[in-house]
């Protein structure tokens, strides 16, 4: 026998006399474990690879794509549908000048109303409220007017807020056509 | 074991199946542990080496063919591999110029080693730089060629044949000095 062939025969054989301090059923429950974890992973990472899956995949991918653009645009749709045309403020203030849909039939579409104050309280007009589309907001006009309120901080627009809630019923016409207001 | 009891063991493996795998693993257990515990450099790491190699096993079974060897040296090669990842770090090889291996490797003697306790070779092959550790080991006592060595560890041929002559200078030298 080839002396290189004999010594590692005889290194073989020495090794196979070393006495081993593991505990197999120990160790075997700690793979077991690392198996219960990994053995999924690798079946579904096999699974991901295959060709066919790839396909499956791609398929479905797709399709729920599309499906959520139609349903998207058919939201869309309903939206556009469905919008009401602006309504103007019906109680006024005396002094405000209140868009009307005969003054101003194309509303303005503002994010900050503008507030413009007069010098006299009775004949101009005061504080001018731009109508805003209530589908673009989505909140109610009296909450967006009382934000705009708020907003400002200055003794007007609380004067402004009492006086909008003092009448808070419609005016009623007298004989002569002046309109009164209930206290 | 007889190779019909062995083929079904594999194919409960390749099925995933639990107990096949355990049997499985307790047929090798005790053959890598010692193949573990010659290219490890402490006890500590033995186990983690081995399940790792292990779990290598029953991931990869599928791709497992008779034809590319018998069970044990398949899954040896693979408890190699796990022990040489874990001691990579360790690992410097340093790289010199081509030497002629049949002129300067140094002899051991089989009679010396019949005279030592395995552990006390253990000890000693232990006591190896861990890159010659690892030559001397896949040489000597699993057979790979210097070819298959400069693959596995990514080496040159004339390293790996200037890393077994250092190995062997040094056994010799801790085996006179033990006898």
């Amino acid at each position: 026998m080839k002396q290189e062939t004999l010594l590692t025969q005889h290194l073989q054989n020495k090794f196979d006399e070393l006495p081993i301090n593991g505990n197999a059923t120990a160790d075997w429950k700690k793979l077991e474990m690392a198996l219960q974890i990994t053995m999924p992973i690798a079946l579904f990472w096999k699974l991901w690879l295959s060709k066919k899956f790839l396909w499956i995949s791609m398929i479905v991918l797709g399709g729920s794509g599309i499906t959520a653009l139609v349903v998207y645009q058919t939201k869309q749709a309903n939206i556009t549908q469905t919008a009401q045309p602006v309504k103007p403020i019906k109680n006024v203030v005396p002094g405000l000048n209140a868009a009307s849909p005969q003054s101003n039939p194309t509303p303005k579409i503002s994010h900050s109303p503008t507030v413009i104050v007069s010098k006299s309280y009775q004949d101009t007009p005061a504080v001018q409220i731009d109508t805003v589309p209530m589908h673009k907001h989505k909140t109610s006009l009296p909450t967006r007017l009382d934000t705009v309120i708020h907003r400002h901080k200055t003794p007007l627009p609380t004067r402004l807020d009492t006086t909008i809630r003092k009448h808070k019923t419609a005016p009623y016409a007298r004989p002569n056509g002046t309109l009164t207001y209930h206290n | 074991m007889d190779d019909q009891t062995l083929s079904i063991l594999i194919s409960g493996c390749m099925a995933n199946k639990r107990k096949a795998q355990e049997e499985l693993y307790l047929i090798f257990y005790p053959g890598m542990y010692r193949l573990c515990m010659r290219y490890l450099r402490s006890d500590d790491l033995v186990p983690e080496a081995l399940n790792t190699g292990f779990l290598k096993v029953f991931t990869k079974i599928t791709s497992y063919h008779e034809a590319k060897g018998n069970l044990k040296g398949w899954i040896s090669a693979i408890m190699i591999r796990s022990c040489i990842d874990l001691q990579r770090s360790e690992l410097r090889f340093q790289h010199y110029e081509d030497i002629t291996e049949a002129n300067n490797t140094p002899h051991l003697s089989p009679d010396a080693l019949d005279r030592l306790y395995a552990a006390d070779l253990l000890a000693y092959v232990r006591a190896l730089p861990p890159a010659s550790q690892m030559v001397f080991n896949l040489y000597e006592v699993d057979g790979f060629d210097h070819g298959e060595i400069a693959t596995i560890l990514g080496i040159s041929a004339s390293t790996s044949r200037w890393h077994l002559t250092s190995a062997k200078q040094q056994l010799r030298q801790l085996i006179n000095q033990k006898n």
